[in-house]
């Protein structure tokens, strides 16, 4: 039995596949690794995995020779916005190699990059319709912003230029607003970047307190390498993240899946830090506004308060000018009721005087002429009363000289009667003497002095 | 005054209130001076938060480790 050596044998597969691939194939695959090599080339393998179960049925070996990976690169980020990477699905025109000693492999001549692009459509479609389903989506956005972003936690690579963009336009910024900055570093390039996302968000959730606003920021990298923001795992970390997110992962194409779940997406940090600024800004303007509406309610209010004043003022002012010509004239007709009562009191009283006074004047002249009619009357009677006075008088002088003679003592003593006096004093009681007494006795004719011997 | 206390919200809210009632002509003559008191230190206050940093928060951020 004739043996082949193993070159015979691949030299004729290698002749056998020549002939029936002689021309370049369009396969679709998946990388499933992918490396670059100092001289350029690129290195693939490739995959072919069922739908359902993502099994793998078809494996192969695949080169981009430097030559045509300068030109292929360029092209395929152009289109798709991503660089190849690990997962992607590509359209690729390949020629079927085989070697005698490295054996089977796929040349890549060419890259069809809009059927990456759809794919990738595609894919991210899966994730937000899943994110949507889930309710989380949204989460996010839904959140109040603070009306201060001032204490800002930063996902970033400490060695990003966007880094520092950013910590300058906020600490240099011209309104001399101050916030509070501190760095959570991580990964933001390549395949590691997702899970060194999550995890600086793990730990400022830790501080969650602290912090008002999160910030992500990959300025400066490669414009291509975005793959892992559409990643369902950070973009499922963001959306559910409590604090408000603002992605500011840099790029002008399309958005990924992180831009659409973040509370806000910029295009480059220093338009993060414009966005905290302007948010500062409001708030100063809105502060200024009450502040301004503030001092003009006071003066609105002081000048009510004056012209109430004011308008009181006059208003007490008219009043008492009102009840002092009020009074003025109540004083006047005052006046005049006294003036007029007083004159008719007077006028009364006057006529009463006169009256009085005629009174008076009749009375007395009919008094003068009463006493003058009597006074002529007395003198008429005065005479015959004269007359008949003197008569009674002459009668009754007649006849007290007849009486006194009958009682002169010397007509009775001559009768023999005398009187006894004790001390010169009639006594008319014998009980009064007592013996030794020197009593005189008179008699008609001549006295006798006696003793009393004996009673 | 409870600076301290108070967060940068709710002292613009109390202003907006004072405002408010100031503009509605709901406010007495006679509280007006307390209540300019009280609105100039919470403007101060609002300004220092936007203009000053805080000495605490400072701190406490230097002491996490990331």
């Amino acid at each position: 039995m004739e043996a082949f050596t193993l070159y015979d044998l691949n030299n004729r597969i290698k002749q056998v596949l020549k002939r029936d691939f002689a021309e370049a194939v369009w396969i679709t695959a998946e990388i499933t690794e992918i490396q670059l090599n100092s001289s350029g080339h690129c290195y693939l393998q490739l995959a072919d995995k069922k739908e359902e179960d993502s099994n793998i049925v078809a494996t192969a070996r695949a080169t981009i020779w430097a030559f045509v990976f300068r030109t292929l690169r360029p092209y395929f980020e152009t289109v798709t916005g991503r660089s190849l990477s690990k997962g992607m699905k590509v359209l690729l025109n390949v020629e079927v190699v085989f070697h005698e000693v490295y054996g089977f492999s796929l040349n890549v001549k060419d890259i069809d990059p809009t059927y990456t692009v759809g794919d990738l459509e595609r894919k991210k479609q899966e994730i937000l319709l899943q994110l949507q389903e889930e309710g989380i989506m949204d989460m996010n956005r839904g959140l109040a912003f603070p009306a201060l972003p001032k204490n800002i936690a930063v996902i970033s690579s400490p060695t990003a230029a966007g880094w520092g963009d950013f910590r300058n336009q906020l600490e240099q910024n011209p309104y001399h607003y101050r916030f509070h900055i501190r760095l959570f570093p991580a990964v933001m390039q390549g395949e590691k970047t997702a899970e060194s996302v999550i995890a600086a968000l793990d730990r400022i959730y830790e501080y969650e307190s602290l912090f008002d606003v999160v910030v992500i920021i990959r300025g400066g990298g490669s414009q291509t390498d975005l793959g892992c923001f559409d990643s369902y795992e950070l973009a499922s970390n963001v959306a559910q993240f409590p604090l408000p997110v603002i992605a500011g992962i840099g790029h002008e194409r399309d958005e990924t899946i992180v831009d659409r779940v973040a509370y806000m997406r910029v295009k480059t940090p220093t338009a993060a830090a414009a966005f905290l600024i302007e948010a500062f800004q409001e708030q100063e303007k809105c502060l200024e506004d009450r502040k301004h509406r503030f001092r003009m309610g006071v003066r609105e209010l002081m000048h009510q308060e004056a012209v109430r004043q004011l308008t009181g003022m006059s208003g007490l002012k008219r009043s008492v000018q009102a009840l002092l010509a009020g009074e003025g004239t109540s004083l006047k007709i005052l006046s005049h009721r006294v003036e007029r009562a007083t004159q008719l009191y007077m006028g009364t009283r006057q006529s009463g005087f006169e009256k009085l006074k005629d009174r008076l004047e009749n009375r007395i002249v009919l008094l003068l002429e009463r006493q003058k009619d009597c006074l002529h009357r007395l003198k008429e009677g005065v005479g015959q009363k004269a007359g008949r006075m003197l008569e009674e008088r002459q009668r009754r002088l007649e006849m007290v000289m007849t009486m006194v003679k009958y009682v002169d003592p010397n007509r009775v003593l001559k009768q023999g009667y005398s009187i006894t006096r004790l001390n010169g004093k009639a006594v008319r009681d014998a009980a009064l003497l007592k013996p030794g007494d020197c009593i005189e006795t008179e008699m008609a004719q001549g006295k006798v002095s006696s003793k009393v011997m004996e009673k | 005054m409870e600076a301290q206390k108070l967060n940068y919200k709710e002292a613009m809210a109390e202003i907006e209130g004072i405002v408010a009632q100031l503009e509605n002509n709901q406010l007495d003559i006679d509280e007006l001076s307390s209540k300019v008191k009280r609105v100039s230190e919470l403007i101060a206050f609002c300004k220092s938060k936007l203009h000053e940093t805080e000495e605490e928060v400072e701190k406490i951020l230097k002491t996490i480790d990331a």
